[in-house]
């Protein structure tokens, strides 16, 4: 807590006009319930171990994407690419390393159901939210290529690596519906 | 589901920072159930500094807000539980918004151009709001962001000039000058309206 020691000089204000500045000092809930977009930017990860202290912030780059409409549709292409390249794996997958021990493909299933539902439940509160005329376009493109990813796993359940772009175009789809739902009509 | 779980964790009569501790060590564990309860705990708070040193709510400081739980979260393995998790969510929420007004400090609308912050002071004046009607909070929501950001953080949040110093990269002394002008203008902004 600082002390104003310039409170007796000419630029002083007055206690009363002091008082009433410190009563700003309150508590302020957003218009949005914000977890949602926070949920889906934390990933599956932990909190990174120290030393390594905050990773780069990827906020920048995202909230660009919420100041220039134009990014919306990288957005909707990169969702896409990421489809592209699941799905092509399904045919070639990529050369990782195996896990210890193979997760069972039961599991990898039920675990990207209850993940659809989920996500689904998040956005469709945003959605509900959308003006009438916004382009939705992007967020029609990035549904069928999850749809596409959910396909591919089920006829490779053990495909951990899918499980995983789903969740990516999940979290993109989120956030891409938080955007909209806080355009102009 | 999650919210049966946040209840859960939430226990009423639980003291308020050993829950926090309690829900940061979850947190630590990878479960983000219980940071969703740190951060339906702690948010107004963080959005409240964060909208404070703007100068307006809206979608830059809800988007400022995530960033700072986002934030928080990748770096909860600093919290060393010396003090209360609130304090140190509140400094690094802070840190977050005074790092977007750095980002700015050399684009011309940052500081002069005091007509253009006039309105974005005023996301919703839109020729509602007179002079005469302006309050406390919009008067220095209407302060020159470097000025605003002194202010706020010296008369509001209780900052030393040193810490504001440090935050805002800048000399003490331009930190005490920044609240002279600030309150200077604060006190004409406030007897225009008298």
């Amino acid at each position: 807590m600082n002390i104003d020691r310039d409170h007796d000089h000419d630029d002083a204000l007055h206690d009363e006009l002091r008082r009433s500045l410190r009563a700003l000092r309150r508590d302020d809930l957003p218009a949005h319930d914000l977890w949602p977009g926070i949920r889906a930017r934390l990933g599956d990860a932990r909190p990174a171990p120290p030393p390594t202290a905050a990773a780069p912030l990827p906020t920048r780059a995202h909230r660009g994407r919420s100041r220039h409409m134009r990014r919306l549709a990288g957005l909707a292409t990169a969702a896409s690419l990421a489809a592209a390249l699941a799905i092509a794996w399904t045919v070639a997958p990529p050369p990782a390393p195996q896990p210890a021990q193979p997760v069972a493909a039961s599991v990898i299933l039920h675990e990207a159901a209850h993940m659809t539902d989920e996500y689904r439940a998040a956005w469709h509160g945003f959605d509900a939210r959308r003006p009438a005329g916004v382009d939705a376009s992007a967020l029609h493109e990035i549904d069928r290529n999850a749809a596409a990813v959910r396909a591919a796993l089920r006829k490779d359940p053990d495909a951990r690596y899918l499980f995983e772009r789903l969740q990516s175009l999940y979290a993109q789809r989120l956030e891409l519906s938080r955007r909209l739902s806080t355009l102009p009509s | 589901m999650l919210t049966t779980i946040v209840t859960a964790l939430m226990p009423a009569n639980a003291p308020a920072v050993d829950d926090d501790h309690s829900l940061v060590r979850a947190s630590l564990g990878g479960d983000t159930a219980a940071f969703e309860a740190l951060y339906r705990r702690h948010v107004g708070r963080v959005h409240g500094v964060i909208t404070r040193l703007l100068g307006r709510r809206g979608q830059q400081a809800e988007d400022l807000t995530q960033d700072a739980f986002v934030r928080a979260w990748q770096a909860l393995a600093s919290y060393r539980f010396e003090s209360a998790f609130g304090t140190w969510l509140y400094r690094l929420a802070a840190n977050t918004a005074l790092m977007e007004l750095r980002r700015h400090r050399g684009e011309p609308a940052i500081d002069g151009d005091e007509e253009h912050f006039e309105r974005i002071g005023h996301p919703d004046s839109a020729g509602h709001t007179t002079a005469l009607a302006m309050d406390l909070e919009r008067a220095v929501a209407t302060l020159p962001p470097r000025a605003r950001a002194v202010l706020v953080l010296y008369d509001v949040e209780g900052w030393t000039h040193e810490e504001i110093a440090d935050g805002l990269d800048m000399a003490v002394g331009t930190s005490k000058a920044q609240l002279h002008r600030a309150r200077g203008l604060l006190r004409t902004r406030l007897g225009e309206q008298a």
